[in-house]
């Protein structure tokens, strides 16, 4: 829109990122846990380096060595599932409040359990990396450590709630600054954490695109930079070479050393830019919403605890059945389309683009008529008027209906009127019930901003419970293990 | 002088870029692009063209991303080609009873005139297999096709594979991201895609050289991918006929002059070896001359994308900020210009319809950040 072009073409002559919100969209909760993952080459299921931590306390680093063999791996992987399989769980062990969802009570921890990681990029890796191992069998000949499933589970469910629009359990540093700042840069630079973050906070005075050409270079996670992946290339030969085949730990311990010392440097550079990042957005004012999507978030990750500890462990099926996937996409649309209007309405500055868009208006009160009458059905009923001078042209046709943002799920107003004024319009709206307190209607003087977007709930989706015969799928399919299964025979 | 020569004298000293079908798809998305047009006529590399240099672009493909995909490739392949048999009997109905399988990469030395000996092959191939020789393969590895570009004829490798059966051509690409539970990443699944159609319109063409149907070449290429973790493969039949039209679209696009406009025929591409200040207003002053046409996808695919934005950047291109932001300014140059209009210069006839919208936004802006409300 307009609005964008013109916030991009004002950071471009300033060297600033501009803000594209006056408040923080996203919850932020007092002391989340990160988590940065780094890839090797194009291995889509495995890390070459996974660390966890918190702020203060700093991060572990777990390092297979060689990610390809699949004991290293999981040896590695064993031990971050120790760190993030309790720290994870933890918030059902502090304070909770008990909640009345879907009919039943759930225990819904009163902390919002939030991990950070630098992108969409990383929750990708570690949503493959679930999938991995939550099929992994814990008996038999090949059986994995009850913990490596039960971490694989965890990641699979979060990678997935990392969907929904709007939710803050899993925070992307980078969509956090995109969502938040325009900068005079494409979609796709915008994906550079570093590049966007010194188009925030150029240093030295510099202008944003300098700044942000130097600093785009550092990778921030899953793909290492290309000079870090050849030194990463070397050093994983050198590793294999002088471990001729050898899997105890101890002697991975100290081959690896060199490998580590290089991950952690690399890991180090991106910690630190993550919680800068994050440090300063926390900085910001909380917009007045976040804490009803917030507490969306506490209840889903209850009810996947709930489930975890349920016959089916935490199974899932990888691939929805109709009913399932036509279920999903309304959740996630019915999520988009409260966070639209939740941020517009909380947010001026979020209202303005729809306002150019036609699709809002806002100006000062100067009339109010409690006690109108119309004719409705040959019926005189009581509707309630109002008179806003906007000092835009008012673009929303008549008749549109309309929610005064103040009270975004009460009920709606119709445009009775608008006449041009000046450079504006004055414009009437009525709203449509007779059952309203004064509070309902904005007060004379006063700035008033009315919008399409309401926060009512939506439509609920009733779907026959067996799918009709077009959507009917051939074969039922099942969950494999990836490793020991048919797709994992010839894994290097 | 040739075209041919004048091509080789307009890349000078500069690296050459090996032709592949993968180069000549990454190009024609830059086809608007008069001087990566060039260095595709001319063959040179300009991925290589700013190494050292602030502007390097590095692209150096993960060692271990290239293991991965050379190991599929070899397993697929191996024991002549007898996973790949397998999989188009059982996923694409092939009945290949009796199994003959060319492969071009042996034999043929890998310089121009191997390329041109393997293009002559492959035109004798795809025709014994229209015909329905009796002695035409069902399997072709490292096919040359041709088409001409700037006057002048220009091989590209295939990465890809011809699978045939009764006179019937598909193209297959073999890639290494992961299939699993019947998904796959849809932006890899887009650029394998891509490749594919311009393989099925290049041999369409050359079968259309020959005077023979190009129609022969199906609709439906062979994706072949492996499955989770390991290397298993699966195969993907893939209809290509809406991305093999777009890629008609583009070629027909280029330009086809017969010699090279005489703008260029002094112009000679940097050697690696000239210090990096010469090289730099050397690509500068061709850009000039030439001109390019920037826009934020480049940075994914060519050598020069770094000092085009930077060029994009002194100037204030609106084109910094990608598509969406373009088409929001029509009729405004700049984005310096853009800001100028936002904040109530008198516009242009051309720039009226864009002004109006600005100015308000700008309005919209400064009131919100200044009261904290509408």
């Amino acid at each position: 829109m307009s609005f964008q072009a013109m916030l991009a073409a004002l950071a471009h002559v300033e060297g600033r990122a501009q803000p594209t919100a006056l408040y923080r969209h996203r919850g932020l909760s007092s002391d989340p846990l990160c988590v940065v993952a780094w890839q090797l080459g194009a291995e889509p299921y495995s890390v070459g380096a996974i660390a966890i931590g918190r702020r203060d306390a700093g991060f572990a680093l777990f390092v297979p060595g060689y990610p390809l063999d699949r004991d290293l791996h999981f040896a590695a992987l064993l031990d971050f599932a120790k760190a993030f399989c309790p720290a994870f769980e933890g918030y059902m062990r502090g304070p909770c409040e008990s909640v009345l969802h879907r009919g039943e009570e759930l225990v819904v921890p009163m902390e919002l359990p939030q991990i950070v990681v630098a992108n969409a990029g990383t929750i990708h890796l570690l949503g493959r990396l679930g999938r991995r191992l939550a099929y992994l069998s814990t008996t038999g000949a090949n059986a994995a450590d009850t913990l490596l499933p039960r971490l694989g589970r965890h990641l699979m469910w979060i990678a997935e709630h990392a969907q929904v629009p709007g939710q803050q359990l899993i925070l992307s540093a980078t969509e956090l600054l995109a969502r938040h700042y325009a900068a005079a840069l494409s979609a796709l630079e915008a994906q550079s954490l570093a590049a966007m973050d010194a188009w925030i906070d150029p240093p030295n005075g510099a202008h944003g695109f300098h700044a942000a050409e130097q600093a785009e270079r550092q990778a921030v996670g899953p793909a290492p930079a290309p000079e870090e992946a050849q030194r990463v290339h070397a050093l994983m030969k050198t590793f294999n070479e002088r471990r001729a085949g050898r899997k105890d730990p101890k002697i991975v311990r100290n081959l690896a050393n060199d490998l580590r010392m290089l991950y952690d440097d690399m890991t180090v550079a991106t910690w630190r830019l993550i919680w800068k990042v994050i440090d300063r957005e926390r900085a910001k004012t909380e917009a007045a919403s976040v804490q009803r999507r917030a507490r969306e978030d506490r209840i889903a990750y209850a009810r996947h605890i709930q489930w975890m500890l349920g016959p089916a462990e935490g199974r899932r099926k990888t691939r929805l059945t109709p009913r399932t996937a036509a279920l999903r996409l309304a959740e996630l649309e019915q999520a988009n389309r409260l966070l639209t209007a939740e941020e517009a309405i909380d947010d001026p500055l979020r209202m303005a683009p729809h306002v150019l868009a036609g699709k809002a208006l806002a100006g000062e009160v100067i009339g109010r008529d409690d006690v109108r009458r119309e004719l409705i059905g040959g019926r005189n009923c009581r509707r309630p008027s109002v008179t806003l001078r906007t000092q835009e042209p008012c673009l929303v046709p008549a008749h549109t209906e309309l929610w005064w943002t103040t009270n975004a799920a009460g009920r709606e107003w119709l445009i009775d009127r608008v006449v041009t004024s000046g450079d504006g319009s004055v414009v009437t709206l009525v709203l449509q019930t007779n059952r309203f307190d004064a509070e309902d209607l904005p007060v004379i003087g006063s700035r008033a901003c009315f919008s399409q977007f309401n926060t009512r709930p939506g439509y609920e989706l009733i779907l026959p419970t067996e799918a009709p015969w077009t959507h009917r799928s051939a074969s039922p399919s099942t969950e494999t293990d990836l490793d020991y299964g048919d797709m994992g025979g010839n894994a290097a | 002088m040739t075209p041919k020569k004048h091509l080789t004298e307009l890349r000078g000293a500069a690296p050459e870029k090996r032709p592949t079908v993968r180069v000549l798809a990454a190009a024609m998305a830059h086809n608007d692009c008069a001087f990566a047009r060039l260095a595709l006529a001319s063959r040179t590399d300009l991925d290589k063209l700013c190494e050292g240099t602030y502007f390097a672009v590095e692209f150096g493909q993960d060692p271990q991303a290239f293991q991965r995909g050379h190991m599929f490739e070899t397993f697929v392949k191996d024991k002549d080609y007898a996973m790949l048999i397998k999989l188009l009997r059982e996923h694409a109905g092939f009945s290949i009873t009796d199994v003959r399988i060319r492969n071009l990469h042996s034999g043929a030395p890998p310089n121009e005139r191997g390329l041109r000996q393997r293009a002559t092959e492959t035109r004798q191939l795809l025709k014994k297999i229209v015909m329905r020789a009796k002695d035409a393969p069902n399997i072709v590895d490292g096919a040359v096709l041709t088409c001409t570009i700037a006057g002048q004829t220009a091989y590209f490798e295939a990465d890809g594979l011809a699978a045939a059966t009764d006179g019937r051509i598909h193209v297959g690409e073999v890639k290494s991201f992961p299939f699993t539970d019947g998904r796959c990443d849809n932006d890899k699944l887009g650029a394998t895609c891509e490749q594919a159609a311009w393989y099925v319109l290049l041999v369409r063409r050359t079968l259309a050289d020959m005077g023979l149907p190009p129609d022969a070449v199906s609709d439906d290429g062979f994706i072949i991918l492996p499955m989770g973790v390991g290397l298993t493969p699966t195969l993907l039949v893939k209809n290509l006929a809406s991305r093999v039209r777009r890629a008609e679209e583009l070629f027909a696009s280029t330009p086809s002059g017969a010699a090279l406009p005489a703008s260029v025929q002094n112009l000679r591409f940097p050697a690696m070896d000239a210090d990096e200040t010469t090289r730099l207003d050397t690509l500068e002053s061709m850009m000039d001359d030439v001109g390019t046409s920037y826009r934020p996808d480049c940075l994914q695919d060519c050598g020069m994308s770094r000092l085009c934005r930077a060029r994009a950047q002194e100037v204030g291109s609106a084109a910094l900020c990608g598509s969406a932001v373009v088409r929001w300014l029509p009729g405004v140059r700049t984005l310096d210009r853009t800001v100028a209009l936002a904040a109530g210069a008198p516009p242009a006839p051309s720039e009226i319809h864009a002004a109006h919208a600005l100015a308000r936004a700008k309005g919209l802006f400064d009131r919100v950040l200044t009261r904290g409300q509408l």
